[in-house]
């Protein structure tokens, strides 16, 4: 059985993308409200976003008809709750963050886990239970905070409504995790047979539905021609544990005849009689159906319909433009005061109003008859519902900020999916390559006419276009401290369970990256990180002990190092013995040369291996030797390369080397032959012509060129590349000096053309298995006039694994 | 995205054509395009088949010579010469090929298939006086 609602198919990718990303606004602003020396010291605009955020996700769970993940957000939310209004009398701060850490973890395993029909929905009871247990405590109460009167709501029968119309009360089995979710879908069924006129509780969407629901059962009040299909669809209702018809005699029966045949609970608010009002002026109340979402819409529509034949006083709520105007009609229902000598004709135009349920007239006297009655109706819902009224009818104007405030945020970002901005920056290269043939094209050469205008106008053209490139090609680039930020959170549950104090440093964290990088880092990051706190980092008492007087730092870097971003993971702690890594290594059987030539850096990417863990016991997080592997597996996948040094007593360094996808780097691009060929600027040092007696060539056939008091490698591009050129000779070309980490080397070139900026394309993957990584070549990029470069690769060129003995040239 | 077997299995629509005097054939939905003998950029240490790399719609496309990829002796390239670009899992590939010839409806039972599974050759289909046309399998030829 699929865990949603099959209509809901189609959703799921959204609801995956927005509840994900909502669970990682979370973590941020907990972490945020964590700083915080007590919970009454949170910052209000982060108590108001997380109880948002819980909202939306309640909201949109259940949409899903995922009832458990909706229930615990829901119970997050009460908490939040009390928090918000600060109705608690203890708190326990620690207690609480790592509750809620703790469900938004189990929210985010419940949505990896969502497509996956194999793995069955997660019971959060315990969780929720746990919640429940805190926010108890934090209002000083022992046992549950809210107990709802299971007592028929009051206003069920309505005095003016027709003779035809029949209630039906419908309990809920107890294991139904939200009722409200189960009566509006069946509503929208009952809609085919039936008119449902009202529902007790009214609004399904209100948080305390559920209880209401749960305790005192729901009412629905209908008008059909077809009872007995009505009847099969509520017995049919999922759920639904019995219905009865609910009549009035039954209700006399139950409130033991207490006077409750005057129901008519209107609950007028105050405003709507005022002294001053002249004695012809109506007063209507006009209470628009359920399932209308904007009746001030409506309203405004009425009205000015109305226009036409009264004239109208004043309403109430006065304002349809406000925020609250929605939820006060939705409340109370819309009181329109008007002046007019046909009552038929309003009154008609009054019950013809769209999504109109009822139009009634109200007197003065009603409303004083009222008046006590209602004050205690509202006084009782406001206990009950404790939340929800406050924020609805006594405090308008904070909802509306709250709505205010979510829609400039939705507007300051805008998610596209990432082909789309592929087709872009693909649109863009062909335009820029489509002016070049415009503008440059060889029909205009042999004209004599002067073409001053069309130069000035190209020249505007050039401008433009390659402003639009470089815009575009922003698009995709990311600052790396997303990936960073996340791995706040992984410190800090670790430290709260090592006691290990270690701080995480960032450098560089506005480096920008390709997206795609960023969310393949996610990943490796977090194992790096802990394997770091872990491992690497010490005890607070073995760090007295070694006399390490420096906190302990977890240090994440990033920054580009020729076409490549280099992303390092650094700790100062204990750091790894490379013979406790070789003797393992051995045991393990991983040696494919003699041990005495290893040296200490291959020795350390041991740790890398599958199946590799020093550690003697396996921590809960880590230890088993999976993850490192995996890291250093998916880092691959993209090209990249995973490094390891460390220093016995120092600490360690991890660090992820990936090649720039589509990032600009600037180039120096020399010819070779007819080739052309770029090579990273970051890696040259110099440019220079070199004399015949620089170049040295030794009894072994290896070439030299000594600058500056140093003997460097002479590495022919020509030959090294496998491209025919005519110059051999070095003093007849060109020579760069290139360093590339430790690796240092002369290029000889046939000759410079330019310096430029170019996007490197990796190759595609069809060419795999040419292996040109490792022949020294990065990728290739599509300059402006449609031509091609070879960019090349330095780290694999110079020094690289394979580099080296070709490097004789 | 096209899959061979499914041309093998229901039979489809071929696009043939020739390189060495011998008749080949792609499944008509995995060719993307027919282009005109490009400009190529040559790909340093590549080995022969490789042609280089051309700017087909702004992207860097590797090309190969068919002739060079099936092992057939290296030919000249004439105005009739041309590029099929192909797709395999949404990348694309240029083979040079010496003329394209037909666009062919077959049915299953035309094609005889290739006992070899791993092989560039994936069926056959032999016709009474028509020439015999070998239905290349895309992936396997643009991996190198």
């Amino acid at each position: 059985m699929p865990k949603f609602d099959e209509s809901m198919e189609s959703m799921v990718d959204t609801f995956l993308f927005e509840t994900g990303g909502l669970l990682e606004n979370l973590d941020e602003i907990l972490m945020r409200a964590e700083q915080a020396e007590e919970i009454s010291m949170i910052e209000e605009s982060d108590i108001a976003e997380i109880f948002r955020t819980m909202h939306t996700i309640k909201g949109s769970a259940a949409m899903m008809g995922l009832q458990n993940m909706s229930t615990l957000a829901h119970a997050m939310e009460d908490m939040f709750f009390i928090i918000r209004e600060k109705t608690y009398v203890r708190t326990d701060k620690a207690a609480l963050f790592d509750l809620l850490y703790k469900s938004s973890d189990a929210l985010k395993a419940e949505l990896d886990d969502l497509t996956d029909e194999d793995i069955p929905l997660t019971d959060f009871s315990d969780m929720i239970g746990q919640i429940h247990e805190l926010a108890a405590y934090f209002k000083g109460e022992g046992g549950s905070a809210e107990v709802q009167g299971s007592d028929i709501p009051s206003d069920i029968f309505d005095e003016n409504e027709p003779a035809d119309m029949l209630t039906y009360k419908l309990i809920y089995d107890e294991t139904c995790q939200m009722p409200s979710a189960r009566a509006i879908v069946l509503i929208r069924k009952l809609g085919a047979f039936a008119e449902v006129c009202r529902t007790f509780p009214a609004d399904m969407d209100d948080d305390n539905a559920d209880s209401q629901i749960k305790s005192g059962g729901l009412y629905i009040k209908l008008v059909t021609d077809d009872r007995n299909a009505v009847e099969k669809v509520l017995s049919a209702a999922l759920n639904v544990e019995n219905f009865e018809l609910f009549t009035k005699d039954k209700l006399k029966a139950m409130s033991g005849g207490a006077d409750s045949s005057k129901t008519s609970a209107l609950n007028i608010p105050e405003g709507v009689f005022l002294p001053d009002d002249s004695e012809d002026m109506l007063t209507y109340r006009v209470t628009y159906s359920e399932s209308c979402a904007m009746p001030s819409a409506r309203a405004i529509v009425l009205l000015r319909k109305l226009g036409a034949v009264s004239e109208v006083c004043r309403t109430v709520p006065p304002d349809m433009d406000g925020d609250d105007a929605d939820d006060a009609i939705k409340k109370h229902g819309l009181f329109i005061k008007l002046i007019t000598d046909d009552t038929a004709a309003v009154e008609k135009m009054l019950q013809s109003g769209i999504n109109v349920e009822s139009a009634v007239k109200v007197d003065k006297s009603d409303a004083e008859k009222e008046a006590p009655k209602a004050g205690t109706a509202e006084k009782a819902e406001a206990q009950k519902t404790e939340n929800k009224a406050e924020t609805q009818a006594e405090q308008p104007p904070k909802p509306a900020a709250k709505a205010q405030k979510k829609e400039h945020k939705e507007q300051s970002m805008l998610t596209v999916k990432l082909e789309k901005l592929d087709k872009l920056l693909d649109l863009v290269s062909e335009i820029v390559i489509a002016e070049s043939a415009v503008t440059s094209s060889p029909d205009l050469r042999g004209l004599d006419t002067k073409l001053d205008r069309f130069n000035k106008s190209s020249r505007e053209l050039k401008k433009l276009t390659d402003e639009l490139q470089d815009v575009v090609m922003s698009l995709r680039m990311v600052p790396v401290s997303t990936a960073f930020q996340k791995m706040n959170r992984v410190v800090r549950d670790m430290n709260n369970t090592l006691k290990k104090n270690a701080n995480l440093v960032f450098r560089g964290e506005d480096t920008e990256v390709d997206k795609s990088i960023i969310d393949m880092l996610g990943d490796p990051l977090m194992h790096i990180v802990r394997n770091a706190v872990d491992h690497g980092i010490e005890t607070p008492e073995e760090r007295a002990a070694s006399g390490k007087k420096n906190p302990p730092t977890v240090t994440l870097s990033a920054g580009y190092e020729s076409n490549e971003v280099v992303i390092s993971c650094k700790d100062n702690g204990a750091g790894m013995d490379a013979a406790k890594i070789m003797a393992k290594a051995k045991k393990n059987g991983l040696l494919t040369k003699p041990e005495s030539e290893y040296t200490e850096r291959e020795i350390f990417n041991f740790v890398v291996a599958a199946g590799f863990s020093t550690n003697e016991t396996v921590t809960q997080y880590s230890g088993r030797g999976v993850g490192m592997d995996v890291v250093k597996q998916n880092i691959e996948k993209v090209g990249g390369k995973l490094t390891v040094n460390s220093k016995l007593g120092k600490g360690s360094t991890f660090t992820i080397r990936i090649p720039l996808s589509l990032s600009i780097v600037d180039v120096l691009s020399v010819e070779i032959g007819s080739s052309s060929i770029s090579i990273p600027a970051l890696s040259v040092r110099e440019a220079f012509s070199c004399k015949a007696d620089n170049v040295i060539t030794d009894p072994d056939g290896n070439e030299f060129v000594y600058l500056r008091d140093k003997c460097l490698p002479l590495i022919r591009l020509g030959d090294k590349l496998q491209l025919e050129t005519d110059i051999t000779d070095p003093t007849e070309g060109i020579c760069i000096y290139c360093r590339e980490g430790a690796y240092e080397a002369v290029l000889l070139a046939d000759r410079i053309v330019c310096d430029q900026q170019v996007v490197v394309k990796p190759f595609s993957p069809l060419l795999d298995g040419l292996h040109l990584k490792e022949a020294g070549l990065a990728g290739c990029s599509i300059l402006g006039d449609g031509s091609m470069t070879i960019i090349l690769d330095m780290f694999s060129l110079l020094g690289g694994e394979t580099g080296e003995e070709a490097s004789n040239g | 995205m096209a899959d061979i077997y499914e041309l093998l299995d229901n039979g489809g629509q071929l696009l043939t054509f020739t390189a060495g005097g011998e008749y080949y054939g792609f499944y008509i939905l995995s060719v993307a395009d027919i282009i005109e003998m490009p400009e190529f950029t040559v790909i340093p240490t590549a080995p022969s088949y490789v042609l280089g790399l051309m700017n087909h719609r702004g992207k860097a496309v590797p090309v190969m010579d068919l002739r060079l990829r099936l092992g057939l002796p290296q030919g000249d390239y004439d105005e009739r010469s041309c590029v099929i670009v192909i797709e395999v899992n949404t990348m694309q590939c240029g083979l040079a090929v010496d003329r394209v010839s037909d666009v062919e409806n077959v049915t299953a039972e035309m094609i005889a298939r290739s006992p070899v599974d791993a092989g560039l050759v994936k069926g056959f289909v032999i016709r009474e006086d028509k020439p015999r046309i070998s239905i290349l399998d895309p992936e396997t030829v643009a991996r190198t």
